[in-house]
């Protein structure tokens, strides 16, 4: 399965959209309440709301970080049970910040790791057409 | 109807199982027809069909006395589904931050007249 990949760009210097992905404070305002601390190796959680009003939560840990521009941390989400990556890099450009995130990490863990891709070649296509294909490309109605 | 995520990641991990699939997306098969295009034994097959069964992604009918395997593909449509939930997050995450981060700027900015081209 491929990586998710967001870009945006924002008015805004470097060093204050840094602190938004590294402050734990900043980062509960648009992502989740959490624990973070920018320290290689940090473990950390973030607590998110399920739909059904549960609460939920994300183990992480700081892989990589080298300020202003570069964070990874690990997610591991419980289900299904996936230790997925997220990183962050953060560069400069005109008027403001462009920020590209990649999280990654969702083939399958075990015996197989490329279980999904293959069976995506093999059947999805087949079976589910260009209207799911479209949905995980984010296209949807293209 | 909701399937377990985990499951259907166990039940596509395996290369038989997925071999399965493939045969089964040609049309539905008994237990026996199954097991002659594999070189595992019956009982083997049979655990494999019990998991692809208990995943959703394979259910069973009964012809006379015999059991007929057939493919169902919605589970497959829950993990799109899953993965795309994770693309709306970052998507609504990511906006935002820049929503968030663009009025501190302004802020910062308004704090610190004469650095920028206000009256």
């Amino acid at each position: 399965m491929k990586d998710i990949r967001k870009r945006v760009v924002i008015e805004a210097d470097i060093e204050l959209v840094w602190s938004f992905v590294t402050q734990s404070d900043k980062i509960a305002m648009w992502l989740m309440p959490n624990d973070f601390q920018a320290k290689k190796g940090h473990a950390f959680t973030m607590q998110c709301q399920v739909k059904d009003g549960s609460q939920g939560h994300i183990e992480a840990q700081v892989l990589e970080l080298d300020p202003p521009q570069w964070l990874v941390y690990s997610w591991l989400i419980a289900e299904p049970r996936l230790q997925t990556q997220v990183s962050i890099r953060l560069s400069e450009v005109r008027g403001g910040t462009e920020l590209n995130l990649v999280h990654s990490g969702w083939e399958p863990l075990g015996e197989d790791p490329e279980g999904l891709r293959e069976l995506h070649d093999s059947i999805w296509s087949q079976l589910l057409g260009e209207k799911l294909r479209g949905l995980i490309c984010g296209g949807g109605r293209s | 109807m909701t399937y377990r995520l985990q499951g259907i990641y166990t039940a596509i991990a395996d290369p038989y199982r997925r071999e399965m699939m493939d045969l089964l997306y040609e049309g539905e098969l008994t237990a026996g027809e199954l097991s002659d295009q594999f070189d595992i034994s019956r009982p083997a097959v049979s655990r494999h069909l019990s998991i692809l069964q208990d995943s959703g992604l394979v259910t069973v009918s009964k012809r006379g006395r015999l059991r007929v395997y057939q493919l169902n593909p919605d589970p497959l449509s829950e993990v799109f589904d899953w993965l795309h939930k994770y693309e709306r997050f970052w998507d609504e995450g990511l906006y935002r931050l820049k929503l968030l981060a663009e009025e501190a700027a302004k802020k910062a900015k308004a704090e610190k007249p004469g650095v920028d081209d206000r009256p």
